[in-house]
């Protein structure tokens, strides 16, 4: 089994890509290797999907109320209906829209906050590492008191001052989560810089800014993809905390986090309505971070050919 | 090209110095120089400071004091910008054939990246092609394929690896050529086969090389000079002839008495030789 598939990856990818798309092969191929991985992968890439096109799943509004069907249970349950396959919230609101609506939020703060921190901690990580002296001094402090503070605190008293909207969010939790890159990259980096590809790049003439560029960036983007791919599930939980504490996103954005707090007032009466968004919130956190254990695993070089 | 009678050295290193930050001294008052198209041996036990001795004349670590002139200029001097141009004309090929290439590059673009960071010419995707060609170039005057362009460093062996650094070393024509222990992670036949190499680039490009080794074996068959250092000092320079059957300094007859030689009957000789001499 496991022979044909691999042929198979390997010719589609193979046309045009040449040795570049070997490698490539090689990661994607190892990834697939790792059945969990494989299971946490798809579960991405439905949500993702989910998230996309749930106007066209479901047909209830995730914003219209109907208080005359408050509290219905899911579809299984008695006195469900297959009009409202999870039940409805305490304003009678589709739970299985606001979930999938809730999946593009949490998405968009993931990736944006993950993109935005990974940009700056990556930027200062390397210049650090590489340049050193008063800089890194300077950076590795600054990165010091970044990590004394908790980072969801920050985010609170961030939010807090400059009113709630999701770009707030984004912004908030992207830039006080760049110390973990700034740390992971400047490591690498130090032990890069005293490679003999490094000192040949430099008696060649080759500028500082280049070197980063070509010889260190493209050996540090492993462990980086690694920590990114982390860093969603974070922001994700930690979006939906501060949607819980009424802090995140405005009210009238579907979010996680808001369902949770709206439904915890009925956990005794009505589990549903804080239970599904919580399921979300936790197989997706799950998937992003077996899928972050994966990538690990494979992204050394040199593991692949096992 | 050939190989000018040296009126001006093409590279001379006067009263150099490298202090460590903590106080460890590397180099400790060198002078020496180098004259067009000859071989300068540099011999010494590891930790003797030839390896900073290479970094400070490519000007890659900032000496504590003393000068390294190359072409006539200082370029302890010099400003970065004039350093760049420089730095074409002097190249480096380093001990470690695994870590001296970026394992996430390809030959082309290691090859390349010489003529991509001096000549304008070779830069851009549209000049791709040209760069590539002259890169398949040069892997062929190494005895490489130019079709080995498009691997990765890792599909290469040792000694494969260390004509592709050469290679990059001889993109650009470069006049001074500094080989850091260049075939002491090699293989003995390949050694050979590398040093041969090395030896008909120089005749064929007028090249002048520094070569660092602790190989005394190697150093006989390719130096014109030696320079013998010891704990950062040059405790003897003279001619490969002269220093390798008249040692003046006893640490180097010791060196020469350490090297093992595979011919009973030339070790015979060779025994008798320093005898004599001392």
């Amino acid at each position: 089994m496991t022979d044909s598939t691999t042929t198979g990856a390997t010719a589609s990818s193979a046309p045009g890509a040449g040795a570049a798309g070997a490698s490539r092969t090689g990661v994607l191929y190892s990834l697939l290797r790792n059945r969990l991985a494989v299971c946490a992968l798809v579960f991405l890439v439905l949500a993702a999907a989910a998230a996309v096109f749930a106007p066209l799943i479901v047909p209830h509004d995730p914003a219209h109320q109907d208080l005359l069907v408050r509290l219905r249970p899911p579809a299984w349950q008695s006195g469900g209906s297959a009009e409202h396959l999870l039940g409805t919230d305490q304003l009678g609101r589709d739970l299985l829209a606001r979930v999938l609506y809730g999946t593009r939020v949490s998405l968009l703060v993931g990736a944006g906050a993950a993109l935005l921190a990974g940009l700056v901690g990556t930027v200062v990580g390397l210049s650090s590492g590489y340049l050193g002296g008063w800089l890194d001094r300077v950076l590795m402090r600054l990165a010091d008191v970044q990590l004394a503070f908790p980072a969801i605190l920050l985010a609170l008293a961030i939010v807090g001052f400059l009113g709630s909207g999701l770009w707030y969010v984004i912004l908030v939790l992207g830039f006080t989560g760049w110390v973990a890159y700034a740390r992971v990259v400047r490591s690498e980096v130090l032990s890069l810089r005293t490679r003999d590809f490094v000192t040949e790049a430099r008696a060649i003439g080759v500028t500082d800014a280049t070197i980063m560029r070509r010889h260190l960036l493209p050996n540090v983007l492993a462990p980086l993809a690694t920590i990114g791919t982390l860093h969603v599930a974070t922001a994700i939980v930690a979006e939906a905390s501060l949607s819980y504490l009424g802090l995140g996103v405005p009210k009238e954005t579907v979010t996680w986090g808001g369902m949770l707090s709206d439904g915890q007032l009925y956990l005794g009466t009505a589990w549903w309505v804080a239970v599904f968004p919580g399921v979300a919130l936790m197989l997706t956190s799950l998937a992003i971070n077996i899928t972050g254990d994966a990538l690990r695993d494979v992204a050394d070089p040199k593991a692949y050919r096992r | 090209m050939t190989p000018s009678p040296a009126s001006a050295p093409l590279l001379a290193l006067d009263g150099l110095r490298k202090v460590f930050p903590g106080g460890a001294v590397a180099v400790d008052d060198v002078s020496l120089t180098v004259g067009e198209g000859e071989t300068l041996a540099v011999v010494g036990e590891s930790g003797c400071g030839k390896t900073t001795l290479t970094r400070l004349l490519l000007r890659l670590l900032e000496p504590t004091s003393g000068t390294v002139r190359f072409e006539g200029r200082d370029l302890t001097a010099l400003a970065p910008g004039r350093l760049r141009d420089v730095r074409a004309r002097m190249q480096v090929v380093l001990q470690d054939p695994y870590s001296s290439m970026n394992p996430r590059m390809r030959v082309v673009d290691i090859v390349g990246e010489p003529l991509v960071t001096h000549d304008p010419q070779a830069r851009g995707r549209r000049n791709r092609a040209r760069t590539a060609e002259r890169v398949g170039e040069l892997l062929e005057s190494v005895g490489l394929d130019a079709a080995m362009r498009d691997r990765y460093p890792h599909e290469f062996s040792g000694g494969q690896r260390q004509r592709i650094s050469i290679a990059r070393a001889i993109a650009l024509h470069p006049r001074l050529v500094v080989l850091d222990e260049p075939t002491s992670a090699l293989d003995v036949s390949v050694q050979a086969r590398v040093l041969d190499l090395l030896a008909e680039l120089q005749q064929r490009l007028g090249l002048t090389y520094v070569f660092v080794s602790h190989n005394l074996a190697v150093v006989r068959q390719v130096a014109d000079r030696v320079a013998v250092m010891r704990g950062g000092r040059l405790v003897e320079l003279g001619g490969a002839a002269q220093v390798f059957t008249e040692p003046a300094h006893p640490y180097t007859r010791q060196l020469l008495d350490a090297v093992p030689v595979p011919d009973p009957r030339a070790a015979r000789r060779g025994r008798t030789a320093t005898e004599a001499a001392g």
